[in-house]
């Protein structure tokens, strides 16, 4: 166990981190998919004739989009429950927030030694979309509340999908402390149990709300979904919640299924490649397909998650009658 | 330039503010967002709602049914932000005002009832004429901030 | 270009409408008869039921203190070719009243809303007496909640004491579910529009549709402006299919008077139309690819359609309204090398399209949002009268480039063509048959570059005189259907006080009498509440989206007598609060 003096201070240096890595996140799914649709997104060298006026570079975008919503008035639909309203995206964005210390970077532990971090985590990630879902509900415009309706409902799905996966690794090395999931494995938990990681994959599409599932903000149909009232500051703060979401989700991906490379600091390079191999992999599901219909969604999804979740119990088993974990 | 002062100019989103006319200066709108001249090089994005957006691209006559709306959905959209009149008809009617005897069913330019802040002529204007006009009003958002500030 | 004879064709009008007063034939195979008033359902009801032939507009005609020419346009080309019967009843000005048409066929439900708060004409037996284009509410009158046009109150279209005015043909009682109305702002249709639905859950129980937002007087400002400047206004009734808007208001024109157009003339015409068609099928391709959440199939097809575009920039000089439309021709030549480097780009695209939309129609996602969403029968379809692509989607073989073209070009003789159907009969089917429509239309346009690449010759016509009191109908199979103009020489018995002393009555003028436009987002409009039945409310903006809605096109104009101002609308918030409060209840 690291002193508490490291974790301190390994957990403040972490807050500008993995700030920067969620922009980068974001930028890196928005710059594939445009060159998925022929665009060229965001540029990451300005044209020199433009630098003055449109800077150096928009590796940013994000960054910029979020600050330029906390620097807009706020409005507040007069139909809302304002307190719940107001309070949902500081809870949301509280929780996406307190879950980046629970995601190691190869070499930071941060609080992720804890024996129970895994389910400490999974329980912020679950609450984060769960104040989307209050705030929304509680703007009083139908268009969030059928937002709302839909997100629940796809919640369900994949929360069981979120917990399987989770788990499977969880009894694969028979610990809760994501640090220890990481560190004690030899080899990574993609290989041993692949389809609990498809299965996260999966789980990450719709938490993240890449295309066949970003029902609930399904901006032709009902406008924004949750986020149709949201203006300003709030708005600004959901977008953050986001990015915050992307990186908790994405390192969890690589802590849990590419785990061998978290002893030493030497591995973020690998640590960073893989997690934009995984943004590259999101964006491409994200260009290829249109979006589910919540009713064939619920169903397509369901079968999907309901039967990755079995296959990667019955590999957890395999694997834990063969020993094939080395702990 | 401080980075707040610089993410406003940095990050223009658009809300497509159909204000009545003939759907010509609102595909040509579409089309500035399309593959060939790709906005979103800088940062330029649609947005679904307008409470979201800061630059409402106008385009059209009003209508006389369509006066609340159009005040309405300026209401929505919250401060600083810019209106861009797109076409001939955001500009000052167009063919479709007519003096003498009046037009029944037309008001005229949106301006007579949201400030515009920057004009784009033309039936239809083209795409790069319209980016030009979205720059232009990027510069103006930039602007306003300031005299917020100042008040 | 008429077949049969000219005798022959009005013994078979004189057969099928025994009653008329009096027979006036057109050019080419236009039949206009008078009829009294009282036949009119009963003639609609022969037609419709018993013949099988639609109403292709229904419109009526302010005379001033002649009263009212209500006329309904019968398309005959299935017993006769290029036959159009038009019937034109007389109303007097005091309490003008006709039995409804509306009442035999749905197809002249709007028309006859339109006329009726425009004109003020009572229909008898009307089954749907709200307004089509004015707000519900209007207008605001406190004493008699009437408006100077509705002299009736058999229909009284204000809230009664203590009742919440609830502006849809749902009763508010019934309104448990959520009413949710889409528009006038939406981001999934660009225009103003309200569509309601009713809502349980996310499964759509009823829907309702109310236009009129974008109601902009056209009819009346071509009216005013004339045949020469009138072509430009008729452009700008849609920016999406200028192209067909301009061809049909010339050839409207020239069925007024002996047009010879020059066949160089009519290629560039056809050539321009088939350019707007790919270029708008390529644009709904995008359109519905964002409609259901595709941006990347959005990006796509716009990238491909800019080369459309630039095609059509070249040969006329401008992307939207190409202002080349002239009576007796048009003003721009497409010269020699700018039509093979134009086939080239074609070709090109051709090939990029052909790898591109194939694996697009395939995706099973897509599949499984277009596969039997928002399914039109056969019966439906002829019932509410639509046409374009949603008719040949649903099997229905009609097409005014074969069944009554605008010119001799479509002639297979001339160019190789064919009319593309499909039996899905629902949304899938719509998306088949605009994508193959899109090829045979470039297949067209590149037979129209070869013609003008090979030969020259003259593009223009001498204009001639137009004779008062003559009347022409223009057709033209706009991208989205059937497109139809209707127009009257102006001069015919002026009232005397416009008349200069000592004239005689009947003067000619450059203005023409009227000009009523039907165009084919305003059939398929009207169709949308039968589609959007018992659909998920995820389908709403991709039905919407199927039928190609242009409200720019369904809310052009009648002619109005009355000064009006509308006074009071619901505007989206005041619409959200009201539906989420009987969500609630």
């Amino acid at each position: 166990m690291p002193d508490a003096l490291f974790t301190t201070i390994t957990a403040i240096i972490m807050i500008p981190v993995a700030f920067f890595l969620s922009i980068i996140y974001l930028f890196l799914l928005r710059k594939f998919s445009a060159r998925f649709q022929w665009r060229v997104g965001p540029v990451i060298s300005m044209y020199a004739d433009l630098k003055p006026l449109l800077g150096r570079s928009r590796i940013l975008q994000p960054l910029y989009d979020i600050l330029k919503l906390f620097g807009k008035d706020t409005v507040v639909p007069s139909v809302a429950r304002k307190t719940l309203f107001k309070a949902s995206p500081y809870l949301a964005l509280a929780c996406a927030f307190g879950a980046i210390f629970f995601i190691p970077l190869p070499g930071v532990p941060l609080l992720s030694y804890l024996d129970d971090s895994l389910v400490i985590a999974s329980y912020l990630l679950i609450a984060a979309v769960m104040f989307t879902i209050l705030g929304a509900a509680s703007s009083g415009s139908p268009w969030s509340a059928i937002g709302a309706r839909r997100e629940s409902e796809i919640f369900l799905v994949y929360e069981i999908g979120f917990v399987v996966a989770l788990f499977a690794a969880a009894m694969t090395y028979g610990t809760l402390s994501i640090w220890t999931i990481a560190t004690t494995s030899s080899l990574p938990l993609l290989l041993l149990n692949p389809f609990a990681a498809v299965l996260l994959f999966l789980v990450m599409i719709g938490k993240l709300g890449i295309k066949p599932l970003d029902i609930a903000e399904a901006e032709t149909e009902i406008v924004g979904g949750p986020y149709t009232e949201y203006s300003g500051k709030y708005l600004g703060m959901l977008q953050l919640t986001k990015g915050f979401l992307f990186y908790d989700m994405v390192g969890l991906f690589i802590v849990l299924f590419l785990a061998p490379m978290f002893g030493t600091a030497l591995w973020i390079p690998v640590y960073i490649i893989s997690a934009i191999v995984v943004v590259l992999f999101l964006s491409i599901v994200h260009v290829l397909h249109p979006r589910w219909k919540i009713d064939r969604a619920m169903r397509s999804y369901g079968l999907l998650i309901a039967v990755f979740a079995i296959l990667a119990v019955i590999m957890v088993a395999l694997a834990l009658s063969y020993n094939w974990v080395v702990v | 330039m401080g980075i707040m002062a610089k993410s406003r100019i940095y990050s223009p989103w658009l809300f497509h503010f159909h204000c009545g006319g003939c759907n010509g200066c609102d595909i040509e709108t579409l089309a500035a967002l399309s593959p060939r001249w790709d906005p979103e090089r800088f940062g330029i994005q649609l947005v679904p709602s307008p409470r979201h957006a800061d630059i409402l691209i106008a385009t059209g006559c009003v209508p006389k049914q369509f006066i609340p709306m159009v005040k309405r959905v300026y209401e929505q959209v919250p401060d600083p932000k810019v209106v861009v009149a797109i076409g001939g008809c955001a500009c000052g009617g167009s063919l479709f005002y007519n003096e003498d005897p009046d037009n029944y069913a037309i008001l005229g330019s949106p301006d007579l009832l949201v400030p515009v802040d920057v004009y784009v002529p033309g039936c239809a204007p083209k795409p790069e004429a319209i980016i030009n006009g979205i720059v232009q009003g990027i510069l103006k958002l930039a602007e306003k901030k300031k005299a917020v500030k100042k008040a | 270009m008429a077949a049969t004879s000219d005798s022959a064709i009005m013994q078979y009008v004189q057969e099928v409408v025994p009653e008329g007063l009096e027979y006036k034939m057109g050019r080419e195979n236009r039949v206009f008869v008078r009829v009294k008033p009282d036949d009119v359902d009963k003639l609609a009801e022969r037609f419709t039921k018993k013949l099988g032939v639609r109403l292709s507009h229904a419109s009526g005609v302010d005379l001033q203190q002649f009263g009212f020419d209500i006329i309904y346009a019968y398309d005959f080309t299935k017993y006769k070719e290029r036959l159009q019967i038009v019937l034109e009843a007389n109303l007097p000005r005091e309490n003008p009243t006709i039995n409804s048409v509306g009442k035999v066929t749905w197809q002249a439900v709007w028309a006859e809303r339109e006329m009726k708060e425009f004109l003020g004409i009572n229909f008898i037996g009307m089954p749907d007496p709200r307004h089509q284009f004015l707000p519900y509410e209007w207008p605001k009158n406190p004493e008699t909640g009437i408006s100077p046009a509705q002299n009736s109150t058999t229909y009284p279209v204000e809230a009664k004491p203590g009742e919440k005015w609830l502006p849809v043909g749902i009763s508010p009682k019934d309104a448990i579910s959520a009413l949710v109305p889409i528009g006038p702002y939406h981001p999934g249709v660009i225009e103003g529009q309200t569509v309601y639905v009713k809502v349980e859950g996310e499964h759509v129980i009823d829907a309702d549709i109310k236009t009129g937002y974008h109601h902009r007087g056209i009819q009346r400002l071509i009216e005013r402006r004339g045949y020469n400047k009138g072509v430009f206004v008729a452009e700008r009734v849609c920016g999406i299919c200028s192209a067909h808007h301009g061809i049909a208001f010339v050839t409207a024109a020239e069925n007024l008077y002996d047009a010879e157009v020059p066949e160089r003339a009519l290629y560039i015409r056809t050539l321009l139309a088939e350019l707007n068609r790919v270029h708008s099928h390529i644009l709904w391709i995008g359109v519905a690819a964002d409609l259901i959440g595709w941006k990347t199939g959005f990006m796509l097809t716009w990238g491909l359609r800019e080369r459309v575009m630039d095609i059509i920039e070249a040969i006329t000089g401008n992307r939207v309204n190409y202002g080349i439309w002239r009576l007796g021709g048009v003003s721009r030549d497409v010269k020699q090398e700018l039509a093979e480097s134009s086939k080239r780009t074609l070709l090109a695209l051709k090939e990029d399209l052909a790898k591109l939309l194939p694996p697009v129609a395939d995706h099973p996602i897509l599949k499984s949002r277009c596969i039997g969403v928002g399914t039109l029968d056969l019966a439906t379809c002829f019932e509410t009268g639509v046409v374009g692509p949603v008719a040949r989607a649903s099997n229905w073989k009609i097409d005014v480039r074969m069944d009554n073209p605008p010119h001799a070009i479509y002639d297979p003789k001339k160019i190789s063509w064919e009319v593309i159907t499909d039996d899905h009969r629902d949304m899938y089917g719509r998306v088949l048959v605009r994508v193959k429509e899109l090829f045979v239309s470039m297949d067209i346009v590149v037979q129209c570059l070869d013609y003008l690449a090979k030969t020259t010759g003259e593009i223009r016509a001498k204009p001639r005189t137009i004779e008062p009191g003559t009347e022409g109908i223009g057709l033209d199979e706009a991208p989205r259907g059937e497109l139809f103009y209707y127009m009257r020489a102006g001069g015919t018995e002026l009232p005397e006080y416009m008349m200069p002393e000592g004239k005689h009555n009947v003067q000619g003028s450059n203005q023409p009498q009227c000009v009523r436009i039907r165009t084919p987002s305003y059939r398929n409009n009207a169709a949308l509440p039968f589609m959007l039945k018992d659909c998920a409310l995820a389908d709403v903006p991709i039905i919407m989206g199927s039928i190609d809605q242009c409200q720019a096109c369904t809310d052009r104009v009648e002619v109005i007598d009355a000064k009006t101002e509308s006074s009071y609308s619901l505007s989206w918030d005041e619409l959200v609060r009201m539906s989420q409060r009987k969500g609630r209840a």
